[in-house]
């Protein structure tokens, strides 16, 4: 039995398999969101290790 | 060309099988809505909501609030289960937008907005993190099954055998349906929970007065708020809903009904949390102490001269399922996450060839776990506790992400945070980080005591 075709016009633009294997730009970031990402590399860098030693602790 | 992506009026675009599937799915999601059904159309589109926050009671938040009922009875945490469940509507309505708006996938957007290193930063906590909490997952089902008697390697293995079926679908819109079947179990513990006579003017005065706390608000006190927020926003739900939300091709036109689907979820999960909070409150009245259990077999066994056996097997058949669905999500997670940063194909519309690398993914962090969970002789409840105090603390970077993608008016247009929406996101950021940081902080002083 034939198939019938799919109704594409159902999907955006934006969702096409070539629309999105476009990647996006980079952001650029103002000031306060580099100050916010350098927070969080600090934040990071610490609750790793607080993870690691809460982990170690709950398998004592 | 837009921000968005390729340029719809060229003409080279060769449909994928995934570009069909998705196309018939908008296909019934248009005609619902040209036919004005929206109860059709609510049913069409909901699922990544549902899905999400049932599959957040998973086998550790089951486990958390069991032990917070036995610990605390009901009081203050029947209200605060209830908040942490508003928090995470307003974080997963945040996600919801962003894949809407972007119709992509949450580590993509971060590797592609902040760089590969932020990228791979999000694609390695939640890849392990969910490895983690995978292994916990398999405790539940594992730990539900003994309860009837089947040995744990059987448990494992067909929990195990569910999850790569589930996945064999290569359909996105199937695999949903099958999970939201499975998942509908977690309501168990509603029925589990009147076995245990619950008084309804206690949880009326708990509701109202955000007491009792019985044994006041020390380091346990802290421990089980925490594990009941890492029960309740987890990180890997932020990247689950919103790549669901992308692989199921919901608009900005299917707003609202995710808002309704992501709030009906919300309201169940929490429902069901409370739930297992009033089936162990009995343990907490007749003074058992549940420090020792090491799973849901445990609390399930504990239970049974309270609830009698149909009530404590309707809570390990819960706890099997609460294992079993947050596998499934969990694994989907980590496969749209990983796949995403790496740029290779991340659908569960594609072909077991075509999507290798993302089914592979999944298949590896199931089959590690499931082998993990076989190790024996492993304190089974301070993991599963540990793990949510890790989700806890990676949650507060990850919220930040999603605060700077949703403020992205590049990206988002009329839909980017407006001042409420940022307001309760980064009231929910500072609550959370700050609870992270006295649990910090209470831990250090533990270890420097000798604690």
């Amino acid at each position: 039995m034939k198939q019938p075709a799919p109704d594409l016009s159902a999907l955006e633009p934006a969702q096409r398999s070539d629309a999105l294997a476009t990647p996006l730009p980079r952001k650029h970031l103002s000031g306060w969101s580099l100050l916010l990402l350098a927070f969080l590399r600090v934040y990071v860098a610490f609750s790793v290790g607080l993870v690691i030693l809460a982990f170690i602790r709950a398998l004592r | 060309m837009s921000l968005h992506g390729a340029d719809p009026t060229a003409g080279d675009w060769i449909p994928t099988r995934v570009d069909v599937l998705r196309a018939a799915d908008r296909a019934r999601v248009r005609r619902a809505r040209e036919q004005h059904r929206p109860l059709w159309l609510l049913l069409l589109i909901a699922g990544p909501g549902i899905l999400v926050m049932l599959g957040e009671n998973d086998g550790p938040s089951m486990l958390s609030y069991a032990t917070t009922g036995a610990t605390y009875g009901i009081g203050f945490f029947v209200p605060f289960i209830l908040l942490t469940f508003l928090m995470a509507y307003v974080v997963q309505e945040s996600v919801l937008r962003i894949g809407v708006a972007t119709h992509r996938g949450h580590a993509e957007l971060i590797a592609s907005r902040f760089g590969i290193v932020w990228g791979g930063f999000a694609m390695l906590d939640l890849f392990i993190g969910n490895l983690l909490t995978l292994v916990t997952e398999f405790i539940a089902v594992r730990a539900g099954a003994a309860f009837f008697g089947v040995p744990a390697t059987l448990a494992v293995f067909a929990g195990t055998v569910v999850v790569v079926v589930s996945m064999m679908t290569r359909r996105y819109f199937t695999w949903e349906r099958a999970v939201m079947a499975l998942a509908a179990f977690n309501l168990l513990f509603v029925p589990a929970a009147l076995f245990a006579h619950p008084d309804a003017g206690a949880i009326a005065r708990a509701m109202a007065t955000w007491g009792p706390i019985p044994g006041g608000t020390g380091g346990g006190f802290l421990m089980l708020v925490l594990a009941d927020i890492g029960a309740t926003v987890t990180p890997w739900m932020l990247f689950f809903q919103q790549s669901a939300v992308v692989d199921k091709g919901l608009t900005r036109s299917d707003l609202r009904q995710g808002r309704i689907d992501t709030a009906v979820g919300a309201t169940l999960a929490a429902v069901v949390a409370i739930a297992a909070v009033v089936c162990t409150a009995p343990l907490f009245a007749h003074h058992v102490n549940v420090a020792s259990f090491s799973g849901g077999a445990d609390f399930a066994s504990a239970l049974r001269p309270y609830l009698g056996g149909s009530g404590a097997s309707l809570f390990a058949l819960g706890m099997i399922e609460a294992g079993l669905v947050a596998a499934m999500t969990i694994s989907t997670s980590s496969a749209y996450g990983v796949s995403e940063v790496l740029r290779v194909g991340h659908s569960l519309n594609l072909t077991l060839h075509q999507g290798g690398v993302f089914y592979g993914i999944s298949l590896v962090s199931i089959a590690a776990a499931a082998a993990i969970v076989l190790i024996p002789a492993a304190p089974l409840l301070a993991i599963t506790l540990a793990v949510n105090v890790i989700a806890t603390l990676l949650m507060a970077p990850a919220l930040m992400f999603v605060l700077l993608l949703a403020n992205d008016r590049e990206l988002m247009g009329e839909l980017a945070n407006g001042v409420r929406a940022n307001l309760a996101s980064g009231a929910i950021i500072v609550g959370i980080s700050l609870i992270g940081a006295i649990y910090a902080v209470t831990i250090v002083i533990q270890e420097f005591h000798g604690g």
